[in-house]
């Protein structure tokens, strides 16, 4: 079954011995002028009268095409031989609202084409009327003018030439309106004079569809060309952003490498040089130098929160060594160096149960003493900084931090968050980058295990790390000590 | 109970010479080497160190380089080394490592014990 009977449209009788409706499809402008110019000239020089409705861009290109014939239009015009309208123009005469009625059209075009044979010369038209619409998008109006123009064809035996550009007609999903168009039409002429040679109509309307077909997909492959196109400057794109981003992490290696390593040699210089003054020195000498130390030592913590920060951001996570540790033994050797900066302060250290995992030592080192250490720092003076390791748990061995004093509430939300106190630094009592307890998060996760903060004015602040054991902590006979630090 | 001899390798000045003070308010003889040619020539010297601080990045001969000239050489081998670096990825293994700035206090409690 064709397309052209399906169309919702129906399909035209038998041509009429006069030509009836024709359609013609075009390639190109300069072909469809040509065709229009051989159709017209063909009505001039056999005697019809001619008239053509076409957009005033191609008036020139025909009438030259006619003179090239030895056809002078303007002197058929003035001997009634041929009217030439503009398409525009006699359109918006037929049109009410966005589709031309039967009444309008009758008006318009019933004067300039005449009564017909009976009563004159043979007629043999030409309109761009409906190709204009279809340009246009308007394509129900476009097949209702074809329906009326067919009205007018079956009442005076005219003979009606349509054309179409293929352009109108490049997608797949085209095909079914270029099946109704056809319909509407008795005679289908395909494009580039193919299918000439045909005497059957049906093989000629069959090339038509084929060349739609063939048009449809050219534009797809153009349309699959361009989208290649597009892929391949936005991999290239990618490539040069990739090639930033390369450059970029070669300038933050750098930056790290500089922080990592260059600067601990004058860092080391100055800690060295304090500690033998200190040895030197009288008492009054003693506190500005235990200054120089003190600070010295808080920008050598620095580093290292901006080398992890920088690690954990560029590495997504720390690595974990995982090997068999004591978290009592860990966090005991945490609270006698704590103590030995701050012998001030006192470490109430408690533990139940089995407090043996697979952990990263180094790690829960570091992780145990930024917790307990920033208890130290917010504690209400002269109160104790509470750690208990509950090792009750197969799975984890839970540590809680507790110590007098609340996070402010606005803090409390976002205290795992990187450089959390750099905008509140006048009020922060914190001395560092706002970076102690991100890591501690950060090393928690590397461990699988969970980080959780409570804290009020009432019960004060407990963080708790949930850690878990992770397959080969070793059996232990499950114990319960005490040890006040 | 002599007097133990520490050798201090180190290319900063401002280091080794106040770790060398330290050492000597402490006690000790030092030697110092601004770099592994240096500490071999105190090696091979009669007065033999009983522990080597070593920094690992230097110009002339590294602190690798050195320690693996001291692996080799069976009368050094024995000699406790204590790496004092800012990169501890380029350690060799089976020293003690200090990661630059070392605190003067552990690193005296860590030659005591191994002198």
């Amino acid at each position: 079954m064709s397309l052209v009977q399906t169309s919702p449209h129906g399909t035209r009788p038998a041509p009429t011995p006069s030509g009836g409706h024709i359609v013609q499809f075009d390639e190109d402008e300069a072909a469809l002028c040509d065709e229009v110019a051989r159709f017209l000239g063909e009505g001039l020089a056999g005697g019809e009268r001619v008239v053509a409705i076409l957009r005033r861009s191609r008036h020139g290109a025909v009438a030259t095409r006619l003179a090239a014939r030895g056809l002078d239009v303007e002197e058929a015009g003035r001997r009634g031989e041929a009217l030439f309208l503009d398409a525009a123009e006699t359109l918006a005469e037929i049109m009410s609202g966005d589709a031309p009625t039967r009444e309008r059209f009758e008006r318009t075009i019933g004067p300039a084409i005449g009564p017909g044979p009976a009563g004159g010369k043979p007629v043999r038209a030409y309109g761009e009327m409906v190709d204009l619409l279809w340009a246009e998008g308007k394509r129900t109006a476009a097949l209702h003018l074809e329906q009326l123009w067919n009205g007018l064809c079956d009442a005076n035996g005219m003979s009606l030439l349509c054309t179409y550009l293929l352009d109108g007609f490049v997608k797949a999903s085209d095909g079914e309106a270029f099946g109704a168009v056809c319909a509407q039409h008795d005679v289908v002429r395909p494009a580039s004079g193919v299918g000439e040679e045909l005497c059957c109509d049906r093989q000629r309307r069959e090339v038509a569809m084929l060349q739609q077909r063939a048009r449809a997909l050219e534009a797809e492959i153009r349309h699959r060309e361009e989208l290649e196109l597009a892929l391949r400057d936005a991999l290239a794109r990618l490539q040069q952003s990739e090639e930033a981003l390369q450059q970029s992490l070669r300038i933050s290696e750098t930056f790290v490498g500089v922080l990592g390593h260059d600067l601990r040699n004058p860092l080391m210089a100055i800690t060295t040089a304090a500690s033998l003054l200190e040895r030197l020195a009288d008492d009054r000498q003693r506190k500005p130098i235990e200054r120089i130390r003190g600070s010295a030592t808080r920008m050598s913590r620095m580093i290292d929160q901006i080398l992890d920060f920088t690690r954990i951001r560029t590495a997504g996570g720390f690595r974990i060594d995982r090997e068999e540790v004591d978290s009592v033994e860990v966090a005991r050797s945490v609270a006698d160096e704590l103590l030995a900066v701050d012998p001030g302060c006192r470490i109430d250290l408690t533990c139940t149960g089995r407090t043996i995992g697979a952990w990263d030592g180094d790690l829960l080192g570091q992780l145990l003493s930024n917790v307990i250490g920033n208890a130290i720092q917010h504690r209400r003076p002269g109160t104790v900084v509470r750690v208990h390791i509950d090792g009750a748990g197969d799975a984890s061995v839970v540590v809680s931090v507790e110590n007098q004093g609340a996070v402010p509430a606005e803090v409390l939300p976002v205290l795992f968050e990187p450089f959390r106190c750099r905008s509140d630094r006048k009020s922060a009592r914190s001395s560092g980058l706002g970076l102690g307890l991100y890591i501690s998060n950060q090393i928690v996760r590397a461990h699988g295990g969970t980080i959780a903060v409570e804290s009020s004015e009432a019960i004060g602040t407990r963080i708790t790390l949930s850690l878990p054991r992770v397959g080969s902590a070793a059996c232990k006979p499950e114990r319960s000590s005490a040890a006040r630090r | 109970m002599s007097t133990k001899i520490v050798l201090i390798v180190d290319d900063e000045d401002s280091i080794r010479e106040s770790l060398a003070e330290i050492f000597e308010v402490e006690g000790f003889r030092v030697l110092e080497a601004r770099d592994g040619r240096e500490a071999l020539a105190h090696l091979g010297a009669a007065e033999r160190p009983d522990v080597v601080i070593l920094d690992l990045v230097m110009p002339v001969m590294s602190g690798v380089e050195l320690f693996t000239a001291m692996q080799a050489e069976p009368a050094w081998a024995a000699i406790p080394v204590i790496v004092s670096t800012s990169d501890p990825s380029k350690a060799p293994s089976g020293v003690l490592l200090m990661r630059k700035p070392v605190n003067v206090d552990r690193l005296l409690d860590a030659v005591r014990k191994l002198c």
